[in-house]
């Protein structure tokens, strides 16, 4: 519509061309129904749910954690679950050969002891501060992909760098824990707030 | 006939980018990454959906982020190209090495309406109050994102932010960790760079980086060498502290130096009075920039920064050596629940030296100036996540127009998570350029009995332009795959840039014309700089980003522009910015991810005419294919302007330079991480 006026001077290939990319443009967007709408999100979920099950196998957390229930590892997701289907995937296999528990809790305080690594989803945004305080009183990984994490003293944050995954790890917290982090991990990652 | 190929051709490319790629099922794919070991998995590429507009919801103005991701799969080799895909925005490229840079109209070689800065430093030369793009080559690498602000911006960042500002933040050196090598080989231009990034402690991270560019002469519109092919040679380092007590401290500094062909004029009173010659422009200089964060508590947090450049450009007609300090305190502070204001004091020192000629000098031809700057911007919420308004002033004393204020008030209206309604109203200014009050440029021409000489100066008592904006701005996210920014916007405009002639007057005599005493050599005309145009400009910008799928991104924007603009002597020349800025602009960007290693980017853009030059309208096309050749090394072929071998873009009628085309061009790129 917008390319119909005509031009005072000549006109070049390039007006025409234009009104049938615009056509075509305005066809796709607004008459085929957007499809695969949450897929784009989700998979960027896929690929953190994946990370989360390797960072349990790179943490040692002390004896204490697992006392009462040896064969069970507690993955747990505080707020909204952004992780669609793929934690029942994840549920299928092990940690150290114990068995995987997905839990999803929407407050702090409701956090059990079998809980072993929690992930804050986004909604968390707002009250970060007060739920680090909540879990620190019990060996659990804290993880997250909320941006400034780690600063706000979330042990493990989930960053993005050049379009690719990476971790930033606050290992004072971390240790405070009682936690350990393996050498290897740590050579990946970006560390903040170290001691020494 | 030559239509028909092109319409083929962008069909074809349309209809097989259009058609969904088939994607693996999801549990296939989350079972793959079960089984990779870590490291494996950490050099996964991903889609990050929600980065950009969480931060954008918040913002009462028409901001355009374009995000590190963006600037990769552009294509685009420098800043200019890559804010062609920012609505509003009006990029032309007049040469090889220069190029014309506005939002919202008035584009031209010296446009200078816009404040555009490099982490906060000011980038615009205050001779003309125009940005030198070819100096503001840093390896596009080294961005982290760059936003771009359409409007007036007055209010927090003082004059020149008339029409828009730009920031182009860089990232920090805890990102750009390890060595990398860039290669760039095409028949245009050639480029490598070396970035190497390390910790020198536990908190202490810095990046090097070293740079050479060598651009390609272009064709003139009638045929031929331009000379206008350039070299450049840059280095620059970043270090950033993080220390106890929630500090963090940033140290960079750039140095560069370069050459351009150009075409020079030189200006006589004895036949042939103007001449063109071939010659070179030279440039070079340094900045180095430092800042301190502090953040005192959870409400408050203050930022000192303090810059320093130094920036040569010697060319035949004119050398310029310009030396800038900035000093900047800002502190922002959360006072009670619903508000948060920030303010600040600002403290900038120019001086300059320059060597003129007949052409074009500056009297004086040294100059020093102080501008002192307060701003205060008090952020209200008034209704928890529905309704906030936000009021500010920014105050400046500078040594043009003495003081100036720019208050602006805005409104954003949040009705529900999926929408934004924002409106605004701000004052903005234009201060004076070194030009505009103390420029001299001549122009003689033969005529009889003797030469005529065009002589237009600027004035002392040349003011400051104002704008008034009214602005409105709508955001919504449809579902997590679409959503759409759109802003409409009313500006009015008094005091511009004119010129009022005076009476012909024969020298040295001053007698009037004909100038037939013996003693006459020339006549002269002389006109001055003064502010006797206004009017009023409006439109539209629209952008959309869609993802069809998981693979498959689409971006696209479109800006309507209309100008009006009375000259008080109706002078056409005056009105000649309406004919300047195109009228529709459109770009559409996809990107397709064809495999997990292969990546597929179609950037088609659409610029209407420009009547006032005689510059038709143009479709563009670039393509771009990158690979994954092993991990940490990236391959890519990217073609440009596709669809003519050749297109003009912008004719500067200010400068000597010759009408000069953008051709068609293909580059190799090769990025690896050491």
């Amino acid at each position: 519509m917008f390319f119909l006026t005509t031009h005072r001077i000549r006109k070049t290939c390039g007006s025409h061309l234009a009104a049938c990319c615009t056509g075509a443009l305005f066809f796709f967007l607004f008459l085929c129904k957007p499809v695969f709408a949450d897929q784009a999100e989700n998979d960027s979920y896929e690929l953190k749910a994946a990370l989360l099950y390797k960072l349990a196998l790179f943490i040692e957390w002390p004896k204490t954690a697992f006392q009462g229930n040896e064969h069970s590892f507690g993955l747990c997701v505080l707020g909204e679950n952004p992780f669609g289907t793929s934690l029942d995937i994840v549920k299928k296999r092990s940690i150290n050969s114990r068995k995987i528990n997905v839990r999803i809790f929407s407050k702090a305080d409701e956090v059990k002891k079998d809980c072993h690594l929690i992930f804050l989803s986004q909604s968390n945004q707002q009250s970060v501060k007060q739920a680090l305080l909540v879990l620190s009183l019990q060996p659990i990984l804290t993880v997250s992909d909320i941006s400034g994490f780690a600063e706000k003293n979330g042990m493990i944050e989930m960053i993005t760098i050049d379009d690719r995954n990476g971790f930033r790890i606050n290992r004072q917290v971390l240790q405070q824990a009682g936690l350990k982090a393996a050498a290897s991990l740590l050579q990946l990652s970006d560390i903040v707030g170290d001691k020494q | 006939m030559r239509c028909y190929k092109k319409e083929l051709l962008v069909y074809g490319i349309l209809a097989v980018i259009l058609w969904p790629t088939t994607t693996l099922s999801n549990e296939k794919r989350l079972e793959g990454y079960l089984d990779m070991p870590l490291q494996d998995l950490l050099a996964v590429k991903v889609i990050s959906v929600s980065k950009k507009s969480q931060t954008i919801d918040e913002i009462a103005a028409a901001v355009h982020v374009i995000t590190n991701r963006d600037i990769h799969r552009s294509g685009a080799t420098n800043i200019p190209d890559l804010l062609r895909m920012v609505p509003g925005m009006n990029v032309a490229q007049i040469d090889a090495n220069k190029w014309a840079v506005s939002s919202r109209g008035f584009n031209g070689i010296w446009a200078d309406k816009l404040l555009v800065m490099i982490d906060g430093r000011s980038i615009y030369t205050t001779l003309s109050g125009g940005v030198y793009w070819d100096i503001q080559n840093i390896p596009l690498e080294i961005i982290d994102h760059i936003e771009v602000i359409r409007g007036p911006g007055g209010t927090v960042w003082g004059a020149n932010a008339v029409n828009g500002v730009i920031n182009i933040i860089t990232r920090s050196a805890n990102d750009t960790q390890g060595g990398a090598l860039n290669v760039i080989a095409g028949n245009e231009e050639s480029r490598v760079t070396y970035l190497y990034g390390n910790r020198l402690e536990k908190n202490i991270h810095y990046r090097v980086y070293a740079d050479g560019l060598n651009h390609d002469s272009s064709e003139l519109t009638a045929g031929g060498d331009a000379r206008d092919s350039w070299d450049m040679a840059r280095a620059g380092f970043r270090a950033d502290w993080r220390m106890p007590g929630r500090q963090q401290f940033m140290l960079q500094a750039d140095v560069y130096d370069g050459a351009n062909e150009k075409t020079s004029s030189v200006d006589s009173l004895t036949a042939p009075f103007n001449t063109r010659v071939e010659t070179e422009e030279e440039v070079r200089g340094v900045n180095m920039q430092g800042r301190w964060q502090q953040t005192l508590s959870d409400n408050s947090k203050t930022t000192f920064q303090a810059y320093y450049t130094h920036d040569e450009r010697d060319a035949l007609e004119f050398d310029d050596k310009r030396d800038t300090f900035d000093l900047d305190f800002q502190h922002q502070l959360k006072v009670g629940k619903n508000q948060e204001i920030v303010w600040g004091i600002g403290y900038r020192h120019v001086e300059d030296d320059t060597r003129g000629s007949r052409l074009v000098s500056a009297q004086p031809a040294s100059r020093e100036d102080k501008l002192y700057s307060v701003f205060i911007q008090d952020e209200i919420i008034l209704q928890p996540d529905h309704l906030r308004w936000i009021i500010g002033s920014k105050f400046e004393h500078n040594g043009y127009t003495g003081f100036e204020a720019q208050p602006g008030t805005r409104l954003l209206w949040t009705p529900d998570k999926q929408q934004v309604v924002w409106g605004a109203i701000s004052r903005a200014v234009r201060t004076p350029s070194r030009a505009n009050q103390d420029f001299i440029i001549t122009n003689t021409f033969a005529a009889f009995p003797v030469p005529g000489v065009i002589q237009v100066s600027g004035t002392e008592t040349y003011k400051s332009s104002t704008l008034i904006a009214y602005e409105l701005g709508y955001r919504r996210q449809f579902n997590r795959a679409m959503s759409l920014d759109s802003a409409l916007f009313y500006n009015d405009y008094e005091k511009l840039l004119g010129t009022a002639s005076g009476a012909a007057v024969c020298q040295p005599s001053a007698t009037p014309p004909p100038c037939l005493l013996p003693g006459d050599t020339h006549l002269l005309i002389p006109s001055t700089f003064v502010n006797n145009v206004s009017g009023n400009t409006y439109g539209v910008e629209l952008s959309i980003d869609w993802r069809p799928s998981d693979r498959w991104h689409v971006q696209t924007s479109y800006s309507f522009l209309k100008l009006s603009l009375d000259s008080a002597v109706d002078s056409a020349i005056d009105e000649t910015p309406e004919g300047l800025s195109p009228k529709h602009q459109l770009s559409l960007r996809t990107s397709v991810e064809l495999s997990t290693s292969t990546e597929m980017d179609i950037w088609l853009r659409y610029v209407d005419e420009l009547p006032a030059i005689n510059v038709p309208s143009y479709t563009e096309m670039d393509l771009r294919l990158a690979k994954d050749l092993s991990k940490g090394l990236e391959l890519a072929v990217v073609a440009r302007n596709l669809l003519d071998s050749s297109h003009a873009e912008f004719i500067t009628t200010q400068n000597s330079i010759p009408p000069t085309e953008v051709e068609r061009s293909l580059y190799l790129q090769l990025l690896w991480k050491i």
